[in-house]
């Protein structure tokens, strides 16, 4: 897949999945739907700590993404989204894209700097009968020279739990929009 | 009778009656026993071609179209005393090239050779773009009989880049099809409405006689990297050459043989020299940063499957002169006769035709001997399908029409070897029994004429029909009767 | 008497006559029913699909094949109301040979089936659907030949089929190119005339298919896209014609200003300002290659037609991510307004003056579209050698039964009961037809003739006259979708 071939073997990740008993075809329009009070964590954070949040609440999250400085770094038709970003790892209120396209990551060389890549793949898998999709949110972050890397390990534990969640939360959300309500 | 009329028609110095002339013009390059055209005429214009038809078939004739002539299956062999043989040469006008909408209207009787130059002096070629007899061989025959080389392994047969054809059909009816059949229309598509351009490609002539072809454009690339590789086996050679038509991005990918891999070495490729299976090609682009792109694509992969690259100097001389090596495709270095035999294969069954004919040759081992026939196996990728066409070479008299189309000092030494009846007869048996080994393997074929088996090898169902259409478009069987297998 | 001998062949549960349903699966969408048939039957595979036919045929009763009901030409509306009406989406086979790169598709798959079961093996049609492929069909594809995935490289549906399976009048099955070899399989469409094309483009006049056969290319790992806005018509299609000359986009597009302000709702909001946008998608087998594709098409987008300004390429990225979930937005418009798409299909030099044509006979129906609340929006887009420009006319009425059934839920809901609003139904459609003739006036042709492009008149006699052969050579009692393309 895309995330797979654009990402280095020092990079850091995870990548959570959930199998919906839907089609593929359905499911990254959804997606780009969800808004933020769909997911528990971020309706909380923005009623208790609204500045210190990144997103607001009447946007989809999806959009946010974009607008936080995320680009589409390429897509596989009804298999994979692949967003990238690129910026200190601290960063997390780039409003433009520093880099627009896959060519302008690999190039990015800014010392300290870190590269995020977002990956959305989908798979047909059928259960019982079903045919569904599983789909997982897959994420690297790499440092483009070895001090940045030496921070992202360090911040790795916090950030990959959290990130983590947020991930288990909007795969969560994604179901109850898809599936069949019994 | 209608011989003054035609002559009228066509202009009397473009009438041939005597006996030798029919003859000449009769006879193909296969061989075989014809029967002899009772006139030939040469038309000048899509309308004389109407016209002629139309006296031929009211006075009871049949007609049929001739090109440049290369053709090794009885193609326009008339089976008929009463034929009237139309020789399309003097079709020869590039029409229109039209670089806005890209398209290129073509009279039938223009060579390949002709159309790439006059479409190159515009910075577009035709997808595929010639035959290796492209100095000769016509667009009308080449698509009556369809045709590869050029192009092929991006672009496919010659079928694939026609976007309409100008036809005239038994009678003298003239029609036109795709958007060129539009009143206001003009060639740039050949799917409006149900694709009449269809049932005339690759039809070897039954049923219509083309006047003028409308051919697709693409640019000519700016950029053109040629690759070379050699392998250990013929089975490495197919599997390297399928494997790199898959990409998607070479425009020719060919495989040679110990033979003329050896032929090439005496011509002054020495690096070929000991060497037994190649596969060459070239991978085009608009600017040099994709055809390398490309070509690196192609190395990586022979490099995965165990490939030696090698000097890539051979598919580079071929795009040099890409027609010019005529006289390699009629005869052998020694002047010997060259009779193909073809089969289009799936990948999957490349490896068991590729068994079977070497099968066959081994087992007729001894005949081989003693006839000192050589064989060559030639392969070619076009899109994704294996063209597999093994080659028959043994001395036999060459014929006229041979010896006319190479240099005088090959046609003056070779003129004199003598026809052997016996080596010449088993070499044309071998050369059935290989085309019914490959028909058994579910092997298509271009240039079907009235030599590949064809009726036998279809469904009922598709004989049927074709009979229905044949029957439809040609109610007295007047158009080239016997090609197909259609009376 | 028919009703049993097709409930004994396809299951009583199979056959449908009740009033309702039977309304639903005769209306297409285009406003314009014709007549309900009296019997509609869901085959579930090909065997019973050509029994059905075979039935229908014995006993002199029209058949119609309908695929997902995506016509807006009458396509698949039964001329007459004794007509056995066959819907195929229950045929859903799939079989993929990724070693021959041939996929054998039944009628009724959708081209979204169709890729996310090749997708899943690496492997897809290089032209992989329209935007409503959710529901459109192989079989009604090809029927209609439909452009647009894919179709910058590689054409439309037409360009990718090696063969097909016809249900004869006399339930023989035909089998089309190298299928119809005895031993052979659907990878080549060229083995003797080729008798695929008239089926292609046919709009279910000739024959009904039940399965086809199209070429497969290994899944392009690389992708971008690239978009440019401009003021102006003219600039942006001067763009578009100078990229599409070059086949290096799988999609090359222009959408409308009325266009943006839908995306822009949709949450699109660079699109803020932009008058004409201009977006090209470019995917290949590697990256290096995509990018110096991506580099050309910049600099053309950046000085052709005066010079355009690039703006966010998440448009086509957006269509890429989701390519046929899209279709579904187009049943019903946002107030309500049905959508019907009229379009001319041009060579590249005579799109600007039938984009004028098309302006013009607006502006002078004015009055009548904004008194009754007709819309009209423009896509342009390119299939490899040409392109297809699309005016869409929007107007206020009942939803009809087949957008009730498949619009979104909440555009039912809200617009379901609507009722027929006569006076813009018949000004859309009359400023429909205008459109029609007035792109066939200037050259124009036509995908999905259907019962409703002017076919006949805009053809030469002797073209019609031959399809007509055709048609009577291989359905002589009229019985196959009579009326389809005026026969």
């Amino acid at each position: 897949m895309l995330l797979e071939q654009i990402a280095p073997d020092t990079a850091l990740g995870r990548a959570d999945s959930r199998w919906l008993p839907v089609p593929p075809g359905s499911v990254f329009a959804e997606l780009q739907k969800i808004m933020p009070d769909e997911i528990p964590m971020v309706k909380l954070g923005l009623r208790v700590a609204k500045p210190l949040m990144p997103f607001v609440g009447d946007k989809p999250l999806y959009a946010q993404m974009l607008d936080a400085g995320f680009a589409v770094m390429g897509v596989m038709p009804l298999r994979e989204v692949l967003l990238g970003r690129v910026g200190k790892l601290t960063g997390v209120f780039a409003p433009e894209p520093r880099v627009r396209d896959k060519r302008a990551l690999n190039e990015y060389a800014v010392p300290g700097h870190v590269k995020t890549v977002l990956a959305f793949q989908l798979a047909q898998e059928e259960r019982d009968g079903v045919k569904g999709t599983l789909v997982t949110f897959a994420v690297r972050i790499w440092g483009v020279d070895a001090k940045a890397q030496r921070l992202i390990k360090l911040a790795w534990p916090v950030g990959n739990a959290f990130g983590g969640k947020f991930a288990s939360a909007w795969l969560v959300a994604l179901d109850r929009r898809l599936s069949p309500t019994s | 009778m209608i011989t003054d009329t035609l002559a009228t028609i066509v202009g009397a110095a473009n009438v041939v009656t005597d006996d030798a002339g029919r003859a000449f013009y009769s006879n193909d390059l296969s061989y075989t026993d014809v029967e002899t055209a009772v006139i030939v005429v040469a038309p000048g214009s899509p309308e004389e071609v109407a016209e002629v038809v139309r006296v031929a078939n009211e006075a009871g004739c049949p007609v049929v179209a001739r090109g440049g002539g290369m053709s090794y299956t009885r193609t326009f062999v008339p089976t008929r005393p009463n034929t009237v043989l139309l020789d399309m040469r003097r079709l020869d006008k590039v029409v229109e090239v039209n670089t806005d909408d890209m398209y290129v209207i073509a009279e039938a009787g223009v060579t390949w050779e002709q159309l790439y130059l006059a479409c190159a002096e515009h910075g577009v070629r035709t997808p595929f773009w010639g035959t290796l007899s492209g100095r000769y061989a016509t667009v009308g025959g080449a698509l009556s009989n369809n045709a590869l080389f050029f192009g092929s392994t991006k672009y496919g047969s010659a079928a694939e880049s026609v976007l309409g054809l100008e036809v005239v059909l038994a009678g003298g009816k003239t029609i036109r099809t795709g958007s060129w059949a539009h009143h206001s229309g003009t060639p740039f598509t050949r799917y409006y409405g149900p694709d009449l351009t269809g049932p005339f490609i690759a039809d070897t002539g039954s049923l219509g006689i083309k006047t003028r072809v409308s051919l697709k454009l693409v640019q000519l690339p700016n950029a053109s990297v040629g690759f070379a590789f050699s392998v250990p086996t013929f089975d490495a050679s197919n599997e390297l050459t399928l494997e790199i038509a898959k990409l998607g991005i070479a425009t020719e990918v060919y495989g040679f043989d110990p033979l003329y891999n050896g032929v090439f070495a005496d011509l002054g490729f020495s690096f070929l020299k000991g060497v037994d299976w190649t596969v060459f090609g070239i991978v085009d682009g608009a600017n040099d940063a994709i055809a390398d792109a490309g070509a690196a694509l192609v190395r990586d992969l022979a490099a995965r499957l165990g490939a030696e690259e090698i000097d890539p100097s051979v598919p580079m001389a071929v795009r040099a002169d890409p027609f010019g090596a005529v006289r390699s495709v009629l005869m052998g270095p020694k002047g010997e006769v060259w009779m193909p035999i073809h089969g289009i294969f799936p990948k999957s069954k490349a490896k068991a035709a590729a068994d079977a004919a070497v099968a066959y040759f081994d087992s007729k081992a001894d005949l081989i001997a003693k006839h000192d026939i050589k064989l060559s196996l030639l392969t070619l990728a076009s899109g994704t399908d294996f063209i597999f066409e093994p080659s028959f070479y043994w001395f036999d008299e060459l014929g006229a029409f041979r010896l006319e189309k190479i240099e005088k000092e090959w046609a003056d030494q070779w003129k004199t070897i003598p026809h052997v009846a016996e080596t010449r007869e088993v070499a044309l048996g071998m050369r059935k029994e290989l085309a019914a080994i490959f028909d058994e393997l579910g092997a298509v074929h271009l240039q079907i004429g009235k030599w590949y088996e064809f009726q036998s090898q279809v469904e009922p169902a598709y004989a049927e029909t074709l009979l229905a259409l044949k029957r439809a478009l040609d109610p007295d069987g007047l158009i080239n009767p016997g090609s197909l297998g259609l009376a | 008497m028919i009703t049993d001998a097709l409930r004994a062949a396809i299951g009583a549960a199979n056959v449908i006559e009740d009033a309702a349903e039977r309304e639903y699966y005769s209306w297409d969408l285009s406003q314009e029913p014709l007549q309900v048939a009296e019997i509609v039957v869901r085959p579930g595979s090909a065997e019973e699909l050509a029994a059905v036919v075979r039935i229908a045929h014995e006993q002199g009763i029209p058949v119609v094949p309908r695929g997902g009901g995506i016509s807006y030409t009458q396509g698949f509306e039964p001329s007459v109301a004794e007509t056995v009406l066959i819907d195929t989406t229950r045929l859903k086979t799939i079989e993929i040979n990724a070693e021959d790169s041939v996929v054998i598709a039944d009628a009724g798959v959708t081209w979204e089936e169709l890729y996310l079961a090749t997708s899943a093996e690496g492997v897809r049609t290089p032209y992989f659907g329209p935007l409503s492929g959710r529901f459109a069909t192989v079989g009604g594809t090809l029927s209609q030949n439909s452009l647009f995935y894919g179709s910058g490289l590689y054409g439309t549906s037409a360009d990718i089929t090696t063969g097909l399976e016809v249900a004869g009048v006399d339930g023989k099955v035909l089998r089309t190119g190298s299928w119809a070899q005895r031993n052979g399989s659907p990878f080549s469409r060229y083995y003797g005339p080729d008798l695929t094309s008239l089926f292609l483009g046919d709009t279910g006049a000739l024959g009904v298919k039940t399965r086809a056969a199209l070429k497969l290319i290994p899944l392009p790992m690389a992708n971008q896209a690239v978009s440019f806005a401009y003021d102006t018509f003219e600039q942006a299609y001067a763009a578009l014609h100078e990229a599409a000359k070059l086949e290096i986009a799988a999609e090359l597009f222009i959408f409308d200003p009325a266009n943006h302000a839908i995306y822009r709702k949709l949450g699109f909001s660079f699109l803020e300002g932009v008058e004409w946008s201009l977006h090209f998608t470019v995917e290949g087998i590697d990256d290096a290659i995509v990018d110096a594709s991506v580099d050309i098409l910049r600099g053309i987008g950046t000085r052709a037609g005066g010079g355009g300004r690039e703006i966010d390429p998440s448009l086509p990225l957006a269509m890429r991510a989701d390519p046929f979930g899209g279709g579904l937005r187009g049943f019903v418009g946002s107030e309500g307004h049905v959508r019907l798409p009229v379009h001319g299909v041009f060579p590249f030099s005579k799109v600007p003056a039938a984009q004028r044509g098309v302006v013009e006979l607006i502006a002078r129906n004015q009055d009548v579209i904004d008194r009754l609340d007709l819309r009209i929006t423009f896509l342009t887009a390119i299939t490899r050698g040409y392109c297809v420009f699309e005016p869409v006319v929007w107007w206020p009425d009942s939803i009809g039964p087949y957008r009730a059934r498949h619009a979104p839920e909440d555009a039912v809901a809200k617009f379901g009961s609507v009722p027929p609003n006569l006076e813009a139904r018949a000004a859309g459609t009359g400023l429909r037809r205008e459109i029609a003739l007035l792109m066939s006036s200037l050259g124009g042709t036509h995908l999905q003739v259907g019962k409703w492009y002017p076919y006949r008149d805009s053809l030469e006699p002797a073209t019609y006259e031959t399809v007509a052969a055709v048609k009577h050579a291989f359905d002589p009692r009229r019985l196959v979708n009579p009326g389809s393309l005026g026969l």
